[in-house]
């Protein structure tokens, strides 16, 4: 791939830098190709630090980067939480906070007991580790000796634990030439401030955002720290404004959303459309069914078809309807364990469904292999043949299966004994659609996930689901049921994600309204159109 | 960085023991001390020549001497602040740069399985369990052992050396490289043509197609050939071997020693080669002075401290090493009832100190007492020959018991006490037993014992018995009026004699010469000066001692051994019997 004139920019730049994306402006590309240039010369005990938003996302920005064989020499990809916890607060929290071994959970604060969760009623979304007073940092230390890390405050102990250990920054600017964020305009303040004083280091640093597909910010994070950035004479900013992924029609209208008196740019024909459906959700699947064969004649597969969702309703109700071969996007509590053996156990799973999965990632992340003894290697080879035994049967011997993960684990991360995700390993096992999640996606089956879920991903055709009034833009009436002055929960952020689901096409868009739609109380409600499909009179740009 | 201490404790014939480490240090000791065990304790952790199979703890690696089923050897760097070991030992590196690493072995009491652990941490307190020698890649130990294999190493470190210098041409040279290698291989290819050519290649050639035919029609479709096998240029420039030349004559390189000398210094042109950047090596040879004489030992000590970079721990039995490194550096390895330790725990200001009233550097004779075990100190160049050909006659083997004579002349006997007690080496000391005046003062005092009670209390092993002999006499050892002192002084001058004699500390009679004249030795002593009257001989003895003694000692050495028995082999007896002692314990 020939990078644009506005990429090469970016290529040749070797400091810190902010790259402001619009969507399909080819983010991922640049980022890659920085660092592969990076790892190719830096030297084996070093690498870069790569943060994405989430572990597909991470996964996806780690095969870029290494294909080809790419050595990723000492390099970290992974989530923001990941990075908080494995590389600063459980090797150098047990520096100042005294506790030996790698046996730590890292529960949400909701699943902890009523004490505790008092203990911690202080810390919120927002909670900015320099605002922690010293003795809600002595209830993080008493945490940790026990070898619990609340999720929610892995950001303020990582900020507080950097600024404690000089071995931690040692580490750091020993290890790591470069940190990469993705995803800025969805940064914390712990983040943020964790990123410049890794940056202080010497390190260099790149963050990577767009203003305008700030959709999280329901999690304490704003758009304002990428704002920040931009305006810091030591990050030279760049645009990446070029969308290269969607149909200019696509790109025109997502852009009118945000902003009508943009320029926009000449085309033939509009790929936005918009579809009002009499009934509810089966005959909204109903008639999915019935455009698909229209839309696959045109040499589009299945799998580059998405059904897009503002929640985990209407996906659930579209997915028992529709009869066309499909799957839910889900992401199972296993994944989003941070505990190293969950971790074993979802490769694992991947590498029991997914032949192309090698059973030398599943060991890779944790240990190398080379390193291990005769023995440790025998008894790994014949767990591995093991497994393929194990999934070939047709009813799945789950008590065996969890026997075999436990024992494989036990080889790989010995010092990392883990109940909580053997118990989630446990769940994933007994639910059927769970354990569908672990199998690779098949060219014949159409996706369906939440707007959230689509982020970073890109599809031909992308079916927006949940157009209506009260739902997208989500409110609720005013005081006193007064209908007539609604209040919006966050109208912005909902445009946002709108602007997403939109952009994730890249030759069409359906936007689907119902006659009637289930309600939260699963009831059917009558279904309006909602106020996103005339915004500024942004129809005049569908077909 | 710098690996500054090992403890070990329990492993092999280590019990419990410190040892600190230099930047550059040198091991010495005697056979059987425990070197190698040393360095097989650092290597266990650090080489990566050594597999998980050989990292595995063997019954022999267990101190012999007591019932322990668990060994340890705990290794401590400072200054760890190389990036490639600071970015690989995440969490396991202090605030203050400082490196923990262990290795602990265990046997079952009742099964006899041997199963290890490995630790690593920033102190102490905070060793965990790690599952692998996962660091080694960037921080390792690289070992030439004793019996180093000096062929193959150097054929193969021959490719290395010529791709090195290869990647590091200039582009002219690469150029001119070319030119020359396109000849070559025209050259070559001229030679694979000719030697078929050779009558006798030609018809030997002939003939196995004749024969080959007979066998098989196929045969006749391919034809047999002697090929020269030249025309691979790479393999015939790369299969050169290294030749001496002399007088533009090739020679094959003979002997050990010179074989040693390149096998050294290929070595340490590669380890000069490879930074600090990609990982940290502790460099560690093994007796490097093997098939080497003197002076050539001095010229490779030399070399290799300063060719090498980075820490050296060298094992050496060679004074002419020794002699090259600084006191501070020097790790003496000491048996003891409690196992094997390093005197004044291995490097160290106590022997830094020790010697920096001698000069910085050492001089080859003290050199050579570092591996003894108990040194003899005397005053000059006649008693040193008069006891060893004594020792020869009473059959005390100084080299077989690790015994050196020493003699301080001109340097005194403390600043030898001093260096010897820091490198825990035991000494034995025979001085004259002079009378002196003391200056601005009427009065006489036995200066020789004096001087023997002042070395027992600053640097002698405490010994309440002697200790009390030493307070009730000690004042009558001065304060007489003539150079002939009364009886009482007499008597309380024998007893302090007596008792430290007993701690390996001897005055003469006189001196040494008086002394002989006056044993059992004196007839011979008559005849060889042709004097009948002592005081003659004794005289005549002292003229121009050294010459005297050996030219006396030449003719007579025989009768030294009717001394056997007598008060002037009393220290060659003594040491005989604590290298005894010594040994017999150990």
């Amino acid at each position: 791939m020939q990078p644009t004139d506005q990429q090469e920019l970016i290529l040749n730049y070797h400091e810190s830098a902010v790259i402001i994306a619009a969507p399909g402006s080819g983010k991922t590309f640049v980022i890659s190709e920085k660092i592969r240039v990076l790892l190719n010369v830096c030297p084996s005990y070093q690498g870069v630090i790569a943060i994405s938003y989430t572990n597909k996302a991470s996964s996806e920005l780690k095969d870029r980067c290494l294909k080809n064989g790419h050595d990723p020499k000492s390099s970290f990809f992974g989530t923001m939480d990941k990075f908080y916890i494995g590389e600063i607060i459980i090797p150098f929290g047990k520096h100042i906070w005294k506790r030996l071994g790698d046996d730590f959970s890292i529960p949400t604060i909701e699943t902890m007991d009523e004490l505790e969760q008092q203990s911690l009623s202080w810390v919120n979304r927002d909670s900015s580790w320099d605002d922690v007073k010293d003795e809600q940092i002595e209830i993080l230390k008493s945490f940790f000796s026990k070898g619990i890390i609340p999720l929610e405050t892995v950001g303020i102990s990582a900020n507080y634990i950097f600024n404690k250990s000089k071995a931690c920054r040692n580490y750091l600017k020993a290890r790591y030439v470069s940190i990469y964020i993705d995803e800025y305009q969805d940064c914390g303040a712990n983040q943020h401030s964790l990123f410049e004083q890794i940056v202080a280091l010497g390190i260099t640093g790149v963050a990577v955002g767009d203003l305008n597909q700030s959709i999280y910010a329901f999690s304490g994070k704003s758009s304002k720290y990428l704002s920040a950035l931009t305006g810091t004479v030591n990050f030279k900013t760049f645009k990446l404004d070029k969308n290269h992924r969607c149909d200019n029609s696509i790109i025109n209208y997502s852009n009118y959303l945000l902003d009508p008196n943009i320029e926009l740019i000449p085309v033939e024909k509009s790929m936005v459309k918009s579809f009002r459906i009499t009934g509810s959700e089966p005959q909204i699947a109903e008639w999915i069914d019935k455009t698909i064969p229209k839309i696959t004649a045109q040499n589009i597969k299945h799998n580059q078809i998405a059904i897009l969702t503002r929640g985990n309703r209407t996906a659930e109700l579209i997915s028992q309807n529709l009869k066309t071969s499909h799957r839910i996007i889900v992401t199972t509590d296993l994944d989003l364990s941070l505990a190293i053996w969950a971790g074993i156990f979802s490769n694992l799973l991947r590498f029991a469904f997914d032949p192309s999965f090698k059973f030398l990632d599943v060991i890779e992340d944790y240990v190398s292999f080379e390193k291990l003894n005769t023995r440790s290697r025998r008894a790994l080879v014949e767990g591995r043949d093991r497994v393929r035994v194990l999934f070939k049967e047709p009813n799945l011997n789950l008590v065996e299966i969890l026997k075999l993960f436990v024992s494989i684990a036990e080889q790989l991360a010995p010092n990392s004994k883990h109940q909580e995700s053997v118990i989630l390993l446990t769940q994933v096992l007994n639910l059927k659609s769970q354990l569908e999640a672990y199998k690779p996606t098949s060219e014949q089956d159409l996706n369906i996930m939440t707007l959230h879920k689509s982020k970073g991903l890109e599809f031909d055709v992308v079916y927006h689901l949940d157009m209506h009034e009260w739902v997208f833009p989500s409110k609720a009436p005013g005081p006193n049921n007064d209908f007539n002055n609604p209040i919006y929960n966050d109208y912005l952020q909902d445009l946002n994600l709108h602007y997403v689901g939109i952009t994730r096409a890249r030759k069409g868009c359906f936007l689907v309204s119902s006659t009637q739609r289930t309600n939260a109380r699963n009831t059917l409600s009558n279904g309006s159109d909602s106020e996103f499909l005339v915004k500024d009179g942004i129809e005049k740009l569908r077909a | 960085m710098l690996l500054s201490t090992v403890k070990i404790s329990g492993f092999r014939n280590f019990k419990e023991a410190t040892i600190n480490f230099a930047e550059k240090s040198l091991i010495i000791g005697a056979n059987d001390v425990g070197k190698t065990n040393l360095i097989w304790a650092i290597r266990l952790l650090l080489d990566k020549g050594i597999s998980e199979y050989d990292v595995e703890p063997q019954d022999s690696d267990f101190y012999a001497f007591e019932d322990t089923n668990e060994f340890s050897i705990l290794l401590c760097f400072k200054e760890v602040k190389e990036d490639c070991v600071v970015a690989k030992l995440k969490g396991k590196i202090s605030d203050t740069d400082e490196l923990y690493l262990q290795y602990k072995g265990y046997r079952d009491a009742v099964t006899k399985t041997k199963t290890y652990k490995l630790f690593a941490g920033k102190d102490i307190a905070s060793l965990e369990e790690i599952n692998d020698r996962y660091y080694r890649k960037v921080l390792n130990l690289k070992y030439i052992s004793s019996r180093r294999d000096f062929h193959n190493y150097i054929n193969k470190e021959k490719a290395n050396l010529f791709q090195t210098a290869k990647e590091s041409r200039e582009d002219a040279d690469v150029k001119k490289d070319e030119t020359l290698y396109a000849e070559i291989s025209t050259s070559l290819t001229t030679v694979d043509k000719k030697i078929p050519e050779l009558s006798y290649i030609a018809k030997a050639t002939e003939t196995i197609n004749t024969e080959l035919n007979k066998l098989s029609i196929h045969h006749q479709t391919q034809e047999i050939v002697f090929d020269a096998n030249t025309s691979n240029v790479d393999s015939f420039i790369n299969s050169v071997s290294i030749a001496s030349k002399s007088n533009n004559k090739n020679l094959v390189i003979g002997g050990d020693g010179k074989l040693n000398q390149i096998f050294l210094s290929l070595w340490a042109s590669r380890n000069k080669l490879a930074d600090d950047l990609e990982e940290v090596s502790i460099i560690c040879i093994e007796e490097p002075e093997a098939h080497l004489h003197p002076h050539q030992q001095r010229k490779l000590a030399e070399y290799l401290g300063s060719t090498l970079n980075g820490q050296v721990l060298i094992t050496t039995h060679s004074p002419q090493i020794a002699c090259e490194y600084s006191p501070n550096s020097i790790i003496r390895l000491v048996p003891t009832n409690a196992g094997t330790k390093a005197a004044s725990d291995g490097c160290s200001k106590i022997i830094d100190d020790a010697f920096k009233s001698f000069g910085y550097r050492l001089s080859i004779i003290p050199a050579e007492a570092f591996f003894a075990d108990v040194v003899f100190l005397i005053e000059g160049p006649s008693e040193e020959m008069f006891y060893k050909t004594l020792a020869k006659q009473l059959d005390i083997d100084l080299d077989r018991l690790n015994i050196s004579v020493l003699m301080v002349a001109g340097v005194g006997f403390e600043t030898f006490i001093k260096i010897l007690r820091s490198l825990e080496i035991e000494w034995v000391l025979r001085t004259d037993n002079d009378i002196s005046k003391i200056p601005t003062k009427t009065e006489y005092t036995f200066a020789g014992v004096n001087r023997i009670v002042n070395y027992y209390e600053k640097h002698g092993q405490k010994d309440a018995a002697c200790d009390a002999v030493i307070a009730q006499y000690k004042a009558q050892l001065r304060g007489f009026p003539t150079n002939v002192p009364p009886q009482a002084n007499l008597d309380a001058a024998k007893n302090i004699i007596d008792a430290l004699a007993l701690k390996g500390s001897f005055v003469s009679i006189n001196d040494l010469e008086a002394d002989l004249v006056n044993s059992t030795i004196s007839a011979e002593l008559q005849t060889h000066y042709g004097k009948t009257v002592a005081a003659e001989i004794v005289a005549a003895m002292q003229s121009a001692k050294a010459v005297n003694m050996y030219d006396f000692l030449i003719d007579n050495k025989d009768c030294l051994s009717r001394l056997k028995g007598d008060a002037i082999s009393a220290p060659l007896e003594y040491c005989k019997t604590y290298i005894e002692k010594l040994y017999a314990t150990n």
